[in-house]
């Protein structure tokens, strides 16, 4: 590799702009594009959780944790306010099932020396009394935080672009030019653009642009569906999500009883975001009525409060879903030249500041803080001939919905 | 009355104004299910504005209806008596219309399903008593009308500046009047209207300021030649504001309105030909209330919901609905009639109701080629196509007279707020569009401008024109405003199951 390579980026979300930053910082050429506006992906129709509980003991817990410690620097290093605040987290339980594996799951996270406890309804209404007396516990933890994911995407890109980074919006990458196995550029709307190195940040559509060097990554569009309050007094002081989703992770049985799942935080201004489901229905990012009925009921069930609120808005977002649920980070070698930064599903805002700081120390040939071979492009050679990568995004389903549509988190 | 069982029907026309009136009526008589659905609790929308009660007389001054004049009734619009006509004929018995109101539109979902907030009981403001319905139409007929834009001022958000069209509500439906004494200004044609129904309703006008200057306005003249029955009516709005000597300032724009606690005055000064204020011009009018106006923009959330193509035409009034010769717009099965496709008053909206609900007809089969009623099918509506072209020149002229120097919205002062419901001011714009957001996507992550409660129903339109200003971009490039559901706030509580909302059948509490 030349001493001073030209980076080029595709995908103006969080992940893409957070990797531009940590590159431009350190002096890099870098090149963003973005085939609409900063943020107008996921990124920009999100929650802006940066929750610990959620992630799974492991190396995706590590990456969270690490991702904590650099988010509270953070706010020094970028131009506008993001909004971290360290609200602390809480994970609702509301059947004697959820306690008991809860109990277990926090056990695990306790082992590894996570900052988590099992409160019960008592300790929880003292936390945060305006929840439903139906909770029966809920596993709490000081470390959660949420952050405005639009300014932090924002924030992100005008700090790269300070540091001398080019970013292009409204500039679809059209084709990616290939030479003798080795990427060159790219050829966008605005013409063609000659790179070192091009990563794939582009989120959801990663497999698409995977496709456009005749590379096949199994990343699937997973759509999220969000309502959204008037803003309102302060009603919720944690971010807030049921235990139904990571209860299921620990007892598939229960993703049949337990089901229903729900996250709600109350932002800086007032207004409570309510999420969301989990559907399989390709580059689709309208709302549903089933779908935003069922989440606003389901978290009015939780916080009594909310029906003193009025819905302004409802939205989607089509989360970057990969078979195991971690990012595809790193080198394809298949490939020269091309990388991969993409698939974070739901933990994307919450793992950005270290998937950017990991990306850019591989791009620049250093060792990353954390190794990225969990996360190699390499792992999912084994699915070349599996019907995700045969099939078209726009219609794939998964075989065995491991999680029936509409479902919320 | 609407069905309260009924969740499907032929056709649903949303929105009860001059434009939804016509289609409505022209499809009523011929089988069909139909409903119309407004959330206004009287028909006839922006145009037939009548009292809700007889009198009132709490506020404001004392409002009563003056002898009808000569001046009435040479000046009276056709359209009045053929609107109520209209009403009257789609809300008898027997008209085979179901009429449901006031229902809000909250939105539309993928093959045509609707989500309304109704009001059980008509004659209460929607929201009270409230219930959640879903209606499933065949066919779907858009008239959801216009709204009013502004141009923000120094002191715009005080109490008692309002817009002309509320003020025109206050006096005409409630029969209340705005203030004691009152200043008009702006550029639009209904500053006039308004400023008569003030003097007719005994109330006190302290000044009307028009930003266009005399001698631009008689050089649209020749274009109204065609038009002579709207310059009647002008004349006559005009022949009443000489006789009450009121000071009509031709050239002149509001630079600020005073107050502490409300308005208690109100500045104006003369415009120089790009909108900008001349120093030195300013003159101070002691007032209780102040009516502004700047034009109108088409109502397009739920076209856009709805996946309908959306055009950018100054001729239009802005970002409008796209619609064919027979009205349909890009997604099959929807029709969008009215204002929603351009601004141009009540005559194009009746026009094109009944072009509209011959397309229904002709799409849902009642109109066969062989049918004797053929030949006077296609001659009426060849017709009503050459009507519908008059009424959109007559349209285009009156957002020509509407419109406002593009250089004016970049001249907003720094500390005015722009984005009401977010507190945005016009310097938090301007650094935004300083850093490279120049569509109406990026600005409003940039700033949180229109993610209020109004949904940018009120500021959308004006950053529009302030990037524009500053910038140069051509508003196809800003982009028209995002819609999403519900267009209107929808109150929580209608969702949770149980306190008698019927449509929500409880069991999905899980026991504890
Ligand atoms: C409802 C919902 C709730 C969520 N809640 C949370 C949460 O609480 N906490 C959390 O951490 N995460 C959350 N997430 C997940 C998070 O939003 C994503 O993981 C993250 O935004 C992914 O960022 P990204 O940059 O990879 O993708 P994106 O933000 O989607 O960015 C990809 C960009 O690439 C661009 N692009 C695509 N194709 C091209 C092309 N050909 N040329 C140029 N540009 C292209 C797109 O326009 C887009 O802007 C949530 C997601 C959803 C949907
Ligand atoms: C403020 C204002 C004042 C006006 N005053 C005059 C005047 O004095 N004289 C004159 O000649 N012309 C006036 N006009 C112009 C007049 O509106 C048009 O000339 C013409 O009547 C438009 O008819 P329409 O059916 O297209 O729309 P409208 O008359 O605007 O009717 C649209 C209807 O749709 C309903 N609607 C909209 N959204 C929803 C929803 N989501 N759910 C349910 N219902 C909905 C509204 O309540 C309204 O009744 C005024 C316009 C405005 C905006």
């Amino acid at each position: 590799m030349r001493s001073s390579p030209h980076i080029l980026i595709i995908g103006g979300g969080v992940i893409g702009t957070s990797i531009a930053c940590h590159l431009a910082v350190q002096g890099t050429q870098v090149t963003l594009v973005e085939a609409k506006d900063l943020a107008s992906g996921s990124s920009g129709a999100c929650d802006g959780l940066v929750f610990l509980q959620s992630k799974k003991p492991g190396v995706h817990l590590q990456m969270a944790m690490e991702s904590l410690k650099r988010f509270r620097k953070l706010q020094k290093q970028l131009p506008v306010p993001v909004e971290f605040i360290q609200t602390g987290g809480l994970v609702t339980i509301e059947t004697h099932e959820e306690y008991r594996a809860m109990k277990k799951y926090v056990q695990d996270q306790q082992a590894i020396g996570l900052d988590v406890q099992l409160l019960d309804r008592k300790q929880v209404l003292q936390r945060e009394p305006g929840l439903s007396r139906r909770i029966i516990g809920a596993a709490y933890s000081p470390l959660d935080a949420r952050v405005n994911p639009i300014s932090l995407t924002l924030g992100f890109a005008l700090a790269a672009r300070k540091n001398h980074a080019w970013i292009l919006t409204r500039t679809p990458v059209t084709e990616i030019l290939v030479k003798n196995n080795r990427v060159t550029g790219v050829v966008t709307s605005r013409g063609t653009i000659l790179a070192d190195l091009v990563v794939n940040a582009a989120g959801a559509a990663a497999g698409k642009v995977s496709r456009m060097a005749g590379i096949q990554m199994p990343v699937m569009p997973r759509r999220g569906q969000i309502a959204v309050t008037h803003a309102g007094p302060p009603v919720l002081h944690h971010c807030l999500i049921s235990a139904g989703y990571i209860a299921a992770k620990y007892n598939p049985d229960l993703a049949r009883t337990a089901g229903q799942g729900i996250s709600m935080e109350q932002t800086e201004n007032g207004n409570l975001l309510l999420g969301s489901t989990r559907e399989f229905v390709g580059f689709d990012t309208g709302n549903t009525l089933p779908g935003i009925r069922k989440i606003i009921t389901e978290a009015a069930a939780r916080l009594p409060a909310l029906a003193a609120f009025q819905i302004i808005r409802t939205f989607a977002g089509l989360r970057p879903y990969t078979p195991d649920g971690l990012p595809i980070l790193g080198p394809v070698s298949k490939l020269d030249g091309f990388v991969m930064a993409a698939g974070h599903e739901g933990d994307g805002i919450a793992l950005s500041t270290i998937t950017g700081e990991l990306m850019a120390d591989s791009l620049l040939d250093r060792k990353p803080a954390i190794s990225l071979d969990d996360f190699s492009p390499e792992r999912f050679d084994s699915l070349a001939t599996d019907p995700m990568l045969q099939t078209d995004p726009e219609t794939w389903r998964p075989a065995a919905q491991a999680v029936p549509q509409g479902r919320i988190r | 009355m609407a069905d309260p069982y009924r969740n499907t029907y032929h056709v649903a026309v949303i929105g009860a104004g001059i434009g939804g009136l016509s289609a409505a009526h022209t499809l009523a008589g011929h089988g069909f299910n139909i409903v119309l659905i407004d959330e206004n609790p009287h028909m006839g929308g922006q145009f037939l504005r009548r009292p809700f009660r007889p009198h009132n007389s709490d506020t404001g001054g004392t409002a009563s209806g003056s002898r009808s004049r000569l001046l009435d009734r040479i000046h009276q619009d056709p359209m009045v008596p053929a609107g109520t006509w209209l009403a009257e004929a789609v809300t008898a018995p027997g008209a085979g219309v179901d009429i449901l109101h006031p229902a809000q539109v909250l939105g539309i979902f993928p093959d045509r399903r609707i989500w309304i907030m109704a009001s059980p009981t008509a004659g209460t403001a929607a929201g009270q008593d409230a219930r959640l319905m879903e209606i499933k139409a065949e066919i779907l007929v858009l008239a959801t009308g216009a709204r009013e834009q502004y141009l923000p001022f120094k002191g715009w958000t005080l109490p008692g500046v309002m817009s002309l069209g509320a003020a025109q509500i206050l006096v005409k439906s409630h029969q209340v009047l705005p203030g004691a004494c009152t200043a008009i200004a702006g550029t639009s044609p209904l500053m006039m209207a308004l400023a008569n129904d003030l003097l007719k309703h005994r109330g006190h006008v302290a000044a009307l300021a028009d930003s266009h200057s005399m001698r631009w306005k008689m050089g649209q003249l020749p274009f109204f030649i065609r038009h002579f029955p709207k310059l009647i009516q002008g004349a006559c709005y005009a022949a009443r504001l000489f006789r009450h000597r009121i000071p009509v300032l031709h050239g002149h724009s509001v630079q600020e309105a005073q107050g502490q606690e409300r308005v208690s005055g109100a500045v104006f000064a003369r415009t120089g030909p790009d909108g900008c204020l001349l120093p030195g011009t300013d003159r101070f009018w002691k007032v209780d209330s102040l009516a502004v106006g700047h034009g109108f923009v088409p109502n397009i959330e739920l076209p856009v919901q709805a996946g309908c193509r959306v055009t950018y035409d100054p001729a239009l009034g802005g970002w409008a609905a796209a619609v064919t010769v027979n009205m349909e717009t890009s997604v099959n099965g929807i029709y969008a009639v009215g204002e929603t496709t351009g601004i141009g008053g009540a005559e194009q909206s009746w026009i094109q109701g009944k072009i509209t609900g011959m397309s229904i007809l002709e799409q849902l089969g009642c109109i066969h080629p062989l049918q004797s009623r053929w030949g006077r099918f296609v001659k009426t509506r060849h017709q009503l196509y050459h009507r519908a072209d008059e009424c959109r020149s007559y349209g285009a002229l009156l957002n020509r007279v509407c419109r406002v120097p593009a250089a004016a919205y970049g001249r907003i002062p720094d500390d005015t707020v722009i984005c009401r419901c977010e507190n945005i001011t016009m310097q938090t714009i301007k650094q935004a569009v300083q850093n490279g957001f120049t569509s109406w996507s990026s600005i409003k992550k940039a700033t949180r401008c229109g993610m209020g409660r109004c949904q940018a129903r009120i500021c959308g339109p004006i950053i529009q024109k302030i990037i524009q200003a500053l910038t140069g971009t051509e508003p196809q490039i800003i982009g028209p405003p995002v819609s999403r559901g519900p267009v209107k706030n929808l109150p929580v509580r209608l969702l949770i199951p149980s306190a008698g909302n019927p449509e929500n059948p409880p069991g999905q509490e899980k026991g504890q």
